[in-house]
């Protein structure tokens, strides 16, 4: 008898238990305790931040969501993580990135492998009140050329970091950096003294309430209100030299695949924001009718909403597939974290600005929200690797070699 | 220049070693829990690896599949082992790739401790 | 078990490492800012002891280990190994080589359980500890059963403490070892501080109440510790003296058993008194009296020996 071996379905729609557990949950907080006040928190001041709606996240575990299970993780791997971030960017992305900014910070942690390292900070995140952590990267002067890898040799008036004894000593100006008023810890990236930046940069776990640090303003963004994007300085900042993640030079690579492990996530935040944009467009299109028909009747109207809901659909799986990667290759990969965030952060504007058009004047004003959709949607744009970033990594992946991308010990 | 000179080599000494590690109660036990199989593909020179809760294989005879395949050069597996070079950077720097479910990775702790004598011992210069 | 009730000095070779020094520090802190404020609603059926409303800010729970998710278990076993290390009566070294950040999960019991107390303030931090181990026979055997498996401090000290108090209706499913007697070394010196003890005795006097099954206990302590605290509240203890305990360094608490022999706990044993509700009830109303005196009153009022339960 014939048997025909059938190939693995791909599957987007049916998730392990645990991972559809998960983001049910998220699904319901999003929705009953975010989506609520995420007007509210968007029109509060600058410097508000909501510590309630934080904690309810945490007890769900959206704090401890990337961590190992002997630290309270929650076992549902990026592509849980990324449902759950779409969830929450579909009712505030601000809040969506309180928690990925965390989850950022813990990267290093858990890159690093080190277990006294491990055990000296992941803990935090497993008791009843909600514990942030923050990542620090730009400087004043040093902004994209920390994200792209191969102009990190060009960055300059970085935090610099010195050996003393058994400590580091850090100086510096860390700025916009998203929970940096509220968090525990913050992983600073900085780099040796005397030390050329691509060479030297080190990455440090550096507890905020250790003398010399100082937290700063908070700025006044254009959209993720929710979230805090402060300043930290840093005056001879002293940390034990066991708060290093891996060694002296390696926060390069680990930049880098923090970066990577990062992306699919953001664009889980931005896919949030467009289906946020397009459920209230076919809303809206449902309902108003206008030259005696509803407006989703209409060709043009009709042509939007399809278009909306296909780059929705597609921004969706692309970053199911970067997540699905990321939770199965190691060093986690670059191509396809890049071109779901490359994609997502455009659909989110894309498909944001086309809904405050169909909306009309609802679109344009506060009350309505979507005004705020259209704000928040320029965000992810900006943080974790820009349109420009981006292309310039999916572009090398391009043109790399089979031989470039094994490793090769002679240049080592 | 590479540390070993050719695959029967480098199948001697991880042979040796994976065998090791497989008479580890706990590394046996955990593998079985888990109904995890590993491939290790060495390069520079070849040596291939398969690992399973019923034993090791080696050579033509390892399966196309498993359900986690960590690759690297002989070198880079010579300085992991020896304690030179760090799991995690070897990671994020991409000398050792891994494929498949990378939460599920199991403890090579017994292995460590035999190396260097057992790379010694066939010649294998530190 | 080893009391920390009384202050211990931590001898200076102890300290370890500069590095392990502060993975000690660092764990100390680490444990000092969580906080469980949902651990009692997370136990599930009800507590076997609560005591609460007594003015001081403190809530004591009891309960068996089956009733508490994973999850604030090891809450407890990182409270309990951050205290122990600060006083040096765990392996420091030990500690850090392993990257512990709580004393490791016990494996199920296959013999009665235990039974856990915790003392919480009113923002969930843990500060106060109190562990009642029963026996790990699967089947309750005869005390004078040459096949029963040794209580922890038995094990130990490498002393038999229960066959003494055999008896026809009483098994070693009646036996519970006291351990890890702990209040948190870094509450400020005040009124909170020196309740907790009290608050941890109450609780176990309570349990004693809620199971009745329980007619020996056992454990080891310091003359300054526990000893002192269960002959104050009735227990007429056996101290054995001399005994030359020993634990695998791949314990963590093998280093409690280096002190110098003055401050060595020791073991001990004890019929649970008849009129243990008397003097639950007792100790109750004078901690929950508190003002200047209460801990003067419960010197005075209780103690001596009591009739014997079983």
């Amino acid at each position: 008898m014939l048997t025909i071996e059938r190939p693995a379905e791909l599957n987007f729609d049916t998730f392990p238990p645990e991972v559809q557990r998960f983001r049910d949950r998220v699904r319901e907080y999003a929705r009953k305790v975010v989506a609520p006040r995420a007007l509210e928190l968007d029109q509060e001041a600058h410097d508000h931040f909501a510590w309630d709606v934080v904690h309810q996240g945490h007890r769900l575990g959206l704090t401890r969501a990337v961590l190992p299970k002997e630290f309270g993780g929650m076992g549902v791997g990026l592509v849980g993580v990324t449902l759950a971030m779409e969830e929450l960017a579909a009712a505030c992305p601000g809040v969506a990135l309180v928690f990925g900014a965390t989850m950022l910070a813990q990267g290093p942690i858990l890159l690093s492998g080190d277990p006294q390292l491990q055990a000296r900070f992941l803990p935090l995140f497993g008791g009843d009140d909600a514990i942030l952590a923050c990542n620090a990267i730009c400087d004043q002067e040093a902004g994209l050329d920390l994200v792209v890898p191969q102009n990190v040799r060009h960055a300059y008036g970085m935090t610099t970091i010195r050996r003393d004894g058994d400590e580091y000593v850090l100086n510096g100006h860390k700025r916009v950096i998203t929970n940096a008023t509220v968090a525990n810890f913050a992983s600073v990236f900085g780099t040796m003294e005397g030390v050329r930046p691509d060479e030297g940069l080190t990455c440090l776990i550096v507890p905020l309430d250790s003398p010399g640090v100082t937290r700063g303003p908070v700025a006044d963004k254009m959209g993720y209100r929710a979230c805090l994007g402060g300043e930290l300085l840093f005056e001879d900042v002293r940390v034990p030299a066991e708060n290093v993640v891996g060694g002296e030079g390696d926060g390069l690579s680990i930049l880098v695949a923090q970066g990577n492990m990062a992306r699919p996530s953001v664009a889980a935040i931005s896919t949030g924001v467009a289906r946020h944009a397009l459920e209230t467009a076919i809303e809206f299109c449902g309902q108003r009718v206008q030259g005696g028909a509803l407006l989703r009747e209409h060709q043009m109207t009709a042509r939007k909403l399809a278009e909306m809901t296909a780059k929705v659909d597609a921004a969706r799986l692309l970053y199911l597939r970067a997540a699905d990667k990321v939770d199965n290759s190691l060093p986690p990969p670059e191509y396809e974290p890049a071109v779901a965030k490359l994609f997502a952060d455009q659909v989110a504007i894309e498909v944001a600005g086309d809904a405050v058009g169909l909306l009309g004047s609802r679109g344009f004003i506060r009350e309505y929200g979507l005004e705020k959709v259209l704000r928040d949607s320029y965000g992810a744009r900006i943080y974790e690797g820009t349109p420009e970033a981006l292309a310039l990594a999916i572009t090398d992946c391009l043109y790399r070699t089979d031989d470039e991308e094994g490793d090769d010990d002679d240049d080592r | 220049m590479a540390l070993y000179e050719n695959t029967a080599q480098a199948e001697h000494v991880f042979g040796t070693l994976f065998q090791i590690l497989m008479q580890d109660e706990t590394f046996t036990t955990r593998l079985r829990a888990s109904g995890l199989t590993a491939r290790l593909i060495h390069t520079k020179p070849d040596c291939r690896i398969f690992l399973s809760p019923d034993g090791l294989l080696m050579g033509d005879q390892v399966p196309d599949e498993s359900s986690i395949t960590v690759s690297m050069s002989c070198d880079t597996a010579h300085s992991l082992w020896m304690g030179k070079l760090m799991m995690p950077a070897a990671v994020a720097t991409g000398r050792v790739r891994i494929r498949g479910k990378i939460a599920k990775v199991p403890v090579l702790r017994p292995a460590f401790d035999r190396y260097p004598e057992i790379a010694a011992s066939c010649g294998v210069a530190s | 078990m080893t009391t920390t009730t009384a202050r211990h000095e931590a001898p200076e070779e102890r300290v370890g490492s500069p590095a392990t020094a502060r993975y000690v520090h660092d764990l100390a802190r680490l444990h000092g800012s969580l906080r469980y404020g949902g651990l009692e609603d997370a136990i599930l059926g009800a507590p076997l002891a609560r005591i609460d409303g007594l003015g001081d800010g403190l809530t004591t729970l009891s309960f068996w280990e089956w009733q508490l998710p994973e999850r604030y278990m090891l809450a407890i076993l990182g409270f309990r190994l951050a205290q122990f290390l600060q006083t040096g009566l765990m392996d420091r070294e030990l500690a850090h080589r392993l990257a512990l950040f709580h004393e490791p999960l016990p494996a199920p019991a296959r013999g009665v359980g235990t039974v856990h107390t915790v003392t919480l303030t009113g923002d969930g931090r843990i500060v106060g500890y109190l562990g009642l181990v029963g026996s790990p026979d699967p089947e309750p055997l005869p005390l004078d059963s040459p096949v029963r498996l040794g209580l922890p401090v038995e094990v130990a000290h490498r002393v038999d403490l229960l066959s003494e108090y055999a008896a026809p209706d009483r098994t070693t499913h009646n036996a519970f070892e006291i351990k890890r007697f702990v209040r948190d070394h870094q509450l400020p010196r005040g009124e909170q501080r020196n309740r907790v003890p009290w608050h941890l005795m109450l609780a176990c006097l309570k349990v004693g109440v809620a199971l009745d099954e329980i007619q020996v206990i056992v454990g080891d302590a310091g003359e300054r510790g526990a000893l002192r605290h269960l002959r104050l509240v009735g227990f007429d203890l056996k101290v054995v003296e001399g005994t030359t305990p020993w634990l695998p360094r791949s314990e963590l608490m093998w280093i409690s058993y280096e002190l110098p022999v003055e401050k060595r706990a020791k073991p001990f044993a004890a019929l649970v008194p008849a009129n243990l509700p008397e003097l639950a009830a007792m100790l109750e109303t004078m901690v929950a009296g508190g003002g200047a005196g209460w801990r003067q009153a419960v010197v005075s009022s209780l103690g001596g020996p009591a009739r014997m339960r079983g």
